[in-house]
């Protein structure tokens, strides 16, 4: 959970629960003024955040939760919110009242998960939320009506417009006031007669007394989660008990396990009589028409994959003219620090060419994350996010993986963390293991910048800008093939996990709103700085002084002597380049670099790709230090592409050829494509799954990106030549 | 190389190497195995509050 300011005791503690997607959270950020992210499909929110409200004078913690359909807690963000409303959250006393935001055009089933938070016992408000919505597909709530009902409050708000707010105030202070519960299910006799027998056996093993609507909980779900959270003597088999009850059900004429589900929609059925009234004649609406398109079977997958090739196109095309500035300015900067320092060498290497150098050659592709996080923004909040994951369950659903893993996969091309984050949906935890083992695989945005500096450097200038396109496009879908089949192979050697049905929740299509578009860009923007600003200086600092060191004057001697009649220009480029091929970072490159020779990486590449575990960019300034220290490159641009494009072998069989070719470039794009060189994904997978899968993670994804790079080359080299 | 140099680079040297042993000791610490770090995109997106 997010870090919150110390709460003290007089302050309300408020739950916000309601099914996946029905705008909690963008109730939340009105309320509280935060910017936890939304977005247009089920399952943004996967683990409680709070936030502090002034609610008519009284101070509140607001705690969003995870969506839910029911208490019935199968995944791991739905049993957050059942552990949040019993209390049974270390630290978390259960809250002082609730508010169930229900979504207006689906009133009876968001009414079930509300139904059962009443039998919970605690002071509760119904926000019928999107009710503009609602009201333009003609449905049509009496809000009164339902709230004589009910017993509780039911108010109507559009949370995007703030409206309904200041009721809303009002209705959670009466609610915790004067403690307002919910009309609860007026269960049969036979129900209680169960429900009194899990009772008399739970307290028979030791077990604390639990509430009526928890003993319920045990009753009617398949994995109650109560159990696990009552403290049940270890030994305790709740098997019987729980089969004994249940036969109490069925003797009575219901089935155990749909009962409550048919008990509970006929209580609603009579509350909501006569408040709802449904359109005479239903229209179909514009989301349905759309679909009809943009899930068919076969134009959906066009439209899918044209759709993804205009975006790669677009943030190749789109940013350059972008690029080209910032790059100026960077060689401006460096242009104004350098005669300062020039009194002290060795200080103007360190800033120019490491620190400024380094970090500029990243921030360069500031433009391309902005505009890949303008897409993904648009595609999430539109709603067609959740149609890529029906149209890739369609494509891929084969291999094991589970439906609900594309939604996590495709939220993975943003940053893989959130990704395994938002396999908390999934309700297997082999599946959900699974999901997390190939997420990293996604080619994330911090991938982006390598990408673009190899296309610009060498299949653009070989083949054409829409080929360049075309490519940036290509990468992005090679961990989504890659992940197919080691999703298969885990799936049948390791896991076992059998194929899942999918269900997903279509949102309807809506026009997103450019502030959220425009938040969602600066948060990446700012978070891309920041890295820039830190761990990649800090990473440039460390190189530099590695490729700079040591220095000895008889290195200088020998290629003055050997070269004494070339210009001094040519003379000092010689000598930079000498002084860099004896560094320690040279050094050290040659020795690790024959791993990396069967895919045609030089030391340089080679140290770049080491030096980029912590960070992908890192092999960015890494190069861009290598290259900004010296080389014989004859390029007076500074150019990271023009000067990598324009590199040859000093030494061994390809003396003479160029560095970087083709075959080489794709290489080095399908080892960052399939590498888990994330540190932070890696500690986020550990702490979803363990240390172990972590470890496991990231040596099969190095053998793979060793293998995926060595393959690529060979076989580049022998039709495009080495 | 002057003294001033030296110290520059020793100083700008054992910084970065300070500050990437501090982010990996983070990386380790066991506390990602019990709550929420607050080091993700995901939690520092409350920043905002």
């Amino acid at each position: 959970m997010a870090k919150t300011p110390p709460v003290s005791a007089s302050v309300l503690r408020v739950a916000l629960v309601g099914n996946p997607n029905t705008g909690k959270t963008t109730l939340f950020n009105r309320l509280t003024g935060a910017r936890q992210k939304i977005g247009n499909y089920p399952g943004v929110t996967v683990e409680k955040k709070s936030g502090a409200w002034e609610c008519g004078g009284r101070r509140v913690e607001l705690v969003d939760l995870p969506g839910a359909y029911s208490l019935a807690a199968s995944s791991p963000d739905e049993r957050v919110a059942f552990d949040f409303l019993t209390g049974h959250l270390a630290g978390e006393p259960a809250p002082d009242a609730v508010i169930c935001v229900v979504d207006a055009s689906n009133l009876v089933r968001n009414l079930f998960l509300a139904s059962q938070v009443a039998d919970l016992g605690l002071p509760l408000v119904v926000v019928l939320n999107m009710s503009d919505a609602a009201e333009k597909s003609g449905i049509r709530v009496d809000a009164h009506l339902l709230s004589r009902r009910l017993g509780v409050p039911v108010i109507r708000t559009v949370a995007t417009k703030g409206e309904g707010i200041d009721a809303l105030e009002k209705a959670v202070n009466r609610a915790v006031d004067e403690r307002v519960c919910m009309a609860q299910v007026p269960w049969p006799e036979a129900v209680n007669r169960a429900v009194a027998y899990v009772r008399d056996g739970l307290e028979k093993e030791g077990v604390r007394r639990l509430a009526d609507g928890e003993l319920r909980r045990v009753l009617f779900d398949r994995q109650s989660a109560v159990l696990d959270r009552a403290g049940v003597p270890a030994g305790f088999e709740s098997a019987p008990l729980l089969s004994a009850s249940r036969d109490i059900l069925t003797a009575a004429g219901f089935q155990s396990l749909s009962a409550e589900a048919l008990l509970r929609y006929e209580h609603i059925g009579h509350l909501t009589a006569g408040a709802i009234d449904f359109p005479e004649k239903r229209r179909r609406s514009w989301t349905e028409r759309i679909d009809t398109v943009l899930t068919h079977r076969v134009w959906g997958l066009v439209i899918f994959v044209a759709m993804m090739f205009v975006v790669f196109q677009s943030i190749y095309s789109w940013a350059g003219p972008f690029m080209g500035w910032i790059e100026e300015a960077v060689a401006f900067v460096q242009g104004q620090v350098a005669p300062f320092l020039a009194p002290w060498p060795v200080l103007q290497s360190l800033v120019v060419d490491g620190v400024i150098g380094g970090v500029g050659g990243v921030v360069v592709f500031l433009p391309q994350i902005l505009v890949l996080f303008f897409f993904i923004s648009l595609l999430e909040d539109t709603g067609y996010m959740a149609r890529g994951a029906f149209l890739m369950d369609k494509v891929f659903g084969w291999c094991g993986l589970n439906g609900k893993s594309f939604v996590p996969m495709l939220s993975s091309y943003a940053c893989a963390i959130p990704g395994i984050l938002a396999t908390r949906t999934i309700e297997d935890p082999r599946a959900r293991l699974t999901t997390i083992l190939v997420s990293p695989l996604m080619s994330c945005s911090a991938r982006l910048p390598v990408y673009v500096l190899m296309i610009g450097a060498f299949i653009e200038p070989s083949y054409g800008s829409a080929a360049a396109g075309f490519s940036l496009f290509a990468m992005h879908f090679v961990g989504l093939v890659v992940a197919v089949p080691v999703a298969w192979a885990l799936n049948r050697f390791l896991l076992g996990t059998r194929p899942q049905p999918f269900l997903l929740e279509m949102p309807p299509y809506r026009v997103p709103r450019l502030r959220d578009i425009l938040w969602r860009m600066w948060e990446r923007a700012r978070e891309f700085l920041l890295r820039a600003g830190t761990i990649i200086v800090a990473m440039a600092i460390i190189i530099w002084a590695l490729v700079y060191f040591p220095r000895p004057e008889s290195v200088r001697e020998k290629v003055e002597a050997a070269a004494a009649f070339e210009t001094p220009d040519v003379l000092e480029k010689r000598v930079a380049a000498a002084y860099i091929e004896q560094s320690y970072l040279a050094r050290a490159g040659r020795f690790v670099q024959p791993v990396f020779a069967p895919s045609g990486f030089d030391w340089k590449i080679t140290v770049g790709v080491l030096a980029s575990f912590p960070a992908r960019e890192v092999i960015i300034a890494t190069l861009g230090t290598i290259y900004g220290i010296g080389s014989e490159v004859d390029e007076e641009s500074g150019d990271l592409r023009k000067i990598l494009a324009a590199d040859r072998w000093g030494e061994g069989p390809r003396a003479g050829q160029h560095v970087f070719s083709v075959p080489v470039a794709l290489a080095i794009m399908v080892f960052f494509a399939l590498c888990l060189q994330c540190g932070a994904t890696v500690a986020v997978m550990a702490k979803e799954s363990n240390w172990g899968w972590a470890v496991f993670a990231f040596l099969y994804m190095t053998f793979l990106a060793w293998g995926g790079a060595v393959l690529t080359y060979q076989v580049g080299a022998r039709f495009l030549g080495s | 190389m002057s003294g001033l140099e030296i110290f520059a680079v020793v100083a700008a040297v054992a910084a970065a190497g300070a500050y990437l042993f501090h982010r990996a000791r983070r990386f380790f610490k066991p506390s990602l195995g019990g709550g929420c770090c607050g080091k993700c995109p995901v939690a520092r997106s409350s920043a905002g509050r």
